[in-house]
């Protein structure tokens, strides 16, 4: 049976699914970026969210003390897959303080909990895609290697809910998400590098994390250089 | 009424039909959940190095970050790259995954677990406020 300009049944199947393979296959496009996996929301995004929201974690509210740990600048870009910045996207971040505890009514150690630390924070990516956090660096805690949760909303879409890792943190092997993330390749789109600020008296880290969306066309802005 | 059987068989069957097909349609959007994981799969050292080897767009068999767009993965290349060549190939490649993979589970706890009948500490502890378990 034919279907349209000479076409097979079994042809145009054919195509079919290897177009669906490659839409599939990461990378099967190797003019693409690799679209950033997504992890587990857990149960710790803030149930209340505090009244300062702002990208600086480490400041809480009018307070003039700073959180306690390893102060982090942690940085990157919100892309398309063809490499294009995303702008006036709200990337969150929430994360537990220096004693391993959540911004959260149920949060382990909660009676621990740093009130100096925010806990929780936002920022609008900017027309080149970009965001910028001051954080600490996040600690283990029993169950799980350190981690920052994040995620990315269109207004009140979100677009993704992912995890950051730190790079070779010897947790990592035994974290049980760490490892079910499928591969080495997936793995290492969710990791980022701590790299100590040297020029800095104080411990003050660098960590850069890039994320990919996998937008529609009509998602994308008009200006792609923006 | 000689009708009725015919009825009751075929609602029967339907219904029959609808229970088998309910769980199988409720697991997908629980899969799906806000902010869940994508599903797992334990990658071969095949599937690996085919993601990678794609971005050989010389197809001379090696593998170089100018060819490799996603920056994100030059450090995964440059510990690949262990006799500093300035590229890889699919031997260096499958020697990585050799040394990195994690073949998904639940981690090493079994090497960490003390031996014993009553030890407490295993995968089922539930840890922190790590709560992010399920």
């Amino acid at each position: 049976m034919y279907f349209h300009e000479g076409l097979t049944r079994r042809q145009i199947l054919m195509a079919g699914s290897l177009g669906a393979a490659a839409w599939l296959v990461p990378g099967a496009f190797a003019e693409e970026l690799w679209r950033t996996p997504a992890v587990e929301e857990g149960l710790f995004y803030p149930d209340r969210l505090p009244l300062d929201t702002d990208n600086d974690l480490v400041m809480a509210g009018d307070s003039t003390t700073p959180a306690v740990g390893e102060i982090t600048h942690l940085t990157g870009r919100v892309l398309s897959r063809n490499g294009s910045g995303l702008s006036n996207l709200v990337v969150e971040i929430w994360q537990v303080d220096g004693n391993g505890a959540y911004l959260h009514s149920r949060s382990a150690n909660g009676r621990n909990r740093d009130r100096n630390f925010q806990g929780f924070g936002r920022f609008t990516t900017n027309r080149r895609g970009e965001y910028r956090f001051r954080t600490v660096k996040p600690v283990p805690y029993p169950g799980r290697c350190p981690h920052i949760h994040v995620k990315v909303k269109r207004g009140d879409r979100e677009l993704l809910t992912t995890q950051l890792f730190i790079s070779g943190h010897p947790a990592n092997a035994r974290d049980f998400l760490y490892r079910r993330l499928g591969g080495i390749i997936e793995r290492e789109l969710v990791s980022a590098e701590w790299r100590r600020i040297p020029e800095s008296r104080i411990v003050e880290h660098r960590a850069n994390f890039d994320i990919v969306l996998g937008v529609t066309p009509e998602e994308r802005p008009a200006d792609k250089n923006g | 009424m000689r009708m009725l059987p015919r009825v009751l068989l075929f609602s029967a069957s339907l219904l029959a039909t609808a229970f088998l097909l309910v769980p199988a349609s409720e697991a997908q959007p629980k899969g799906k959940k806000r902010g869940k994981s994508e599903p797992f799969h334990s990658e071969t050292v095949e599937e690996f190095v085919k993601k990678l080897m794609v971005f050989d767009k010389s197809r001379d068999g090696k593998l170089t970050k100018e060819e490799m767009i996603d920056k994100r993965l030059h450090g995964l290349l440059d510990r690949a790259d262990t006799k500093k060549r300035g590229f890889v190939t699919r031997a260096d490649l499958e020697a990585l995954f050799t040394r990195e993979n994690l073949d998904g589970g639940f981690g090493d706890f079994k090497s960490k677990r003390p031996k014993g009948p009553k030890s407490k500490v295993g995968p089922r502890d539930k840890g922190g406020p790590g709560g992010d378990k399920e």
